[in-house]
């Protein structure tokens, strides 16, 4: 069955804003710490007083410039600020200080991981560096009123354009996850989305599949996690399909999603007169740098996703998906490391634990991997349990949800729930024996051919045990009594 | 040989959210016209080869500050200088439809 939709394809590009991490304001030694009381982390610079000069915070150019590498992308030894001039309350000076012809990070490249475990190079235009605005509140005093909080007026921003490469919206999702992983590792970006300290909007236009040229585009604003992205970007393709389905044209505009209804909305009013006006900052002179701070910040850079990746895939064995999920973020690959220890433990066994049940745990809380009531020690420890034999797989999820809730070591949930598996010989056998003498039917029925029936008697075997009997010595007592 | 006509003059008006009479917005034709002339004379120099400059000094800088915190709260000395504050907030007229 093929739909109209099918017969069309997303063209997407993506704008992040990353916040940066500095302990100070871009162009002022204001405070950029989040959750101050309104206007408690301003000064006359970034409120925009007649008679004061900004001067560029170091930091920030040298985040720039690891994202850039890490970016693959060219580093530029000399860029320009530039005035981005709108009035708007929240921007006290009228513009913001940005950088337009010549930004600090030109052309490059981000390679995203799919969930078939595939990967693909997504084309990054450029990075550039530049000023928050404030943040006007509408929702309290007066109704004719808006009240403003300048506390993120000059907090640096990186902004980063891509290409337009990306087709689906699980690739946009792709996308936004890895360029969160990467400003993590850099420690340059907290990477947050619900606080904003990461935020993206999404250029979407659709096309006939086989045609060449770009539809008409609009951009969706307001995009704070990466299930919304993927889900405003569906939304809108759709939207735009239809319309041009019934003759109709798409009108490039701003648009904004709603969460709550899961649909995007024109943001009326925003169109006219998106004239910046943009010319050099004269109160900034071009920043310039040279290859030996290019050099420096290269050599400060720890090891980022895709080298993990690949070292958990020829070190592990592991796939390009789980490598790709287990090198996700720092704390994620930390973890993963220390559990495996250097290859002392498997692997793969390990990955999977994590996975699915650390994962699948942690998600039912909202926690992060940072906040593991499992210790990477005690979920090490936990697998030598099932390595030497002293608890099944399947005891283990026992074990494991009691480490989970209550934080305890592996051995001392053993000891005290009694979960020791039964692995004495002697000891299933007199059980096994109890049960075939108590069956003498089913018996009966193995003998005329009826193999399933062992199941069967596995089944009460672990039954009597509460599940404590090493599998694989019932499964070999059995076979021998009851196939003979 | 200015190009500067009454729509220019409104939507310039509209970006720097001013409002003028119709009188003053040909006078404002008149005079930005007369800017543009004087400016234009710049045109005649041979600027071939020349690299554009972003900043007037020619220079570039190399001095930047270090991330440190140096500013501290002086909230209620700012919002006293603006029209209206409230809860520590700026109260401007309200922005959103």
């Amino acid at each position: 069955m093929t739909s109209v939709y099918d017969q069309y394809e997303i063209v997407i590009g993506l704008e992040i804003h990353a916040q940066l991490t500095t302990k100070s304001k871009l162009f002022s030694g204001s405070s950029t710490e989040f959750g101050a009381d309104p206007n408690t982390q301003t000064c006359p610079v970034d409120l925009g007083m007649p008679g004061v000069l900004p001067v560029l915070n170091t930091a920030a150019v040298d985040a720039a410039i690891k994202t850039g590498l890490a970016l693959r992308a060219e580093v530029n030894k000399e860029s320009v600020f530039a005035r981005k001039n709108y009035f708007y309350p929240d921007l006290p000076k009228g513009y913001q200080i940005s950088q337009f012809d010549k930004p600090i990070i030109g052309k490059g490249t981000l390679t995203i991981d799919l969930e078939d475990g595939t990967s693909r190079d997504i084309g990054v235009t450029r990075l550039h560096l530049e000023e928050d605005a404030g943040k006007s509140v509408h929702d309290f005093g007066a109704d004719n009123v808006s009240h403003v909080d300048l506390n993120r007026a000059g907090i640096p921003l990186m902004e980063i354009v891509s290409e337009p490469d990306m087709r689906t919206p699980e690739e946009a999702g792709a996308y936004v996850r890895k360029m969160r992983a990467i400003v993590r590792f850099l420690g340059v970006c907290d990477g947050n989305m619900e606080q904003g300290s990461m935020r993206c909007d999404a250029n979407v236009s659709v096309r006939k599949k086989g045609t060449t040229e770009f539809g008409t585009r609009t951009e969706t604003k307001n995009l704070n996690s990466a299930r919304n992205i993927q889900r405003a970007i569906a939304y809108e393709a759709m939207r735009q399909i239809d319309i041009l389905e019934e003759g109709g044209e798409i009108v490039q505009e701003t648009r904004l999603w709603d969460a709550q209804k899961n649909v995007t909305r024109s943001m009326r009013g925003k169109e006219n007169a998106h004239d910046y006006r943009y010319f050099p900052c004269p109160d900034l002179l071009p920043v310039r740098f040279d290859d030996a701070r290019i050099e420096r910040n290269k050599q400060e850079m720890p090891e980022l996703p895709d080298a993990l990746k690949e070292r958990f895939m020829n070190d592990y064995g592991l796939s390009a998906y789980d490598a790709s999920v287990l090198s996700s973020s720092r704390a994620t690959s930390d973890y993963y490391d220390a559990v495996v220890a250097g290859g002392k433990r498997d692997a793969k066994i390990a990955a999977n634990w994590i996975m699915v049940e650390l994962f699948g745990a942690l998600n039912k809380q909202g926690k992060d991997i940072e906040e593991s009531p499992v210790s990477p020690e005690n979920m090490g420890k936990m697998l030598d349990l099932i390595a030497d034999g002293t608890i099944s797989g399947k005891i283990a999820k026992t074990v494991f949800e009691e480490m989970f809730d209550n934080g305890k070591d592996p051995e001392a949930v053993v000891e005290e729930k009694g979960l020791k598996q039964i692995s004495d010989e002697g000891a299933i056998e007199k059980i096994i024996d109890d049960i075939i003498a108590a069956n003498p039917k089913q018996v009966e029925q193995i003998k005329n051919g009826n193999d399933k029936l062992i199941g069967w008697f596995v089944g009460q075997t672990m039954q009597a045990t509460k599940g404590k009997a090493n599998p694989g010595i019932v499964n070999k007592l059995l076979n021998a009594k009851l196939r003979s | 040989m200015s190009t500067v006509d009454i729509p220019l003059v409104e939507k310039l008006a509209q970006l720097s959210r001013l409002t003028f009479t119709e009188n003053e917005k040909e006078t404002l034709q008149q005079e930005l016209g007369n800017i543009l002339d004087f400016i234009s004379q710049l045109q005649e120099v041979n600027t071939d080869g020349v690299q554009p400059m972003s900043s007037t000094v020619g220079a570039a800088s190399t001095y930047e500050r270090p991330d440190e915190v140096t500013e501290e709260n002086r909230r209620e000395e700012y919002l006293a200088v603006a029209p209206k504050s409230e809860m520590g907030f700026y109260v401007v007229p309200r922005v959103i439809e």
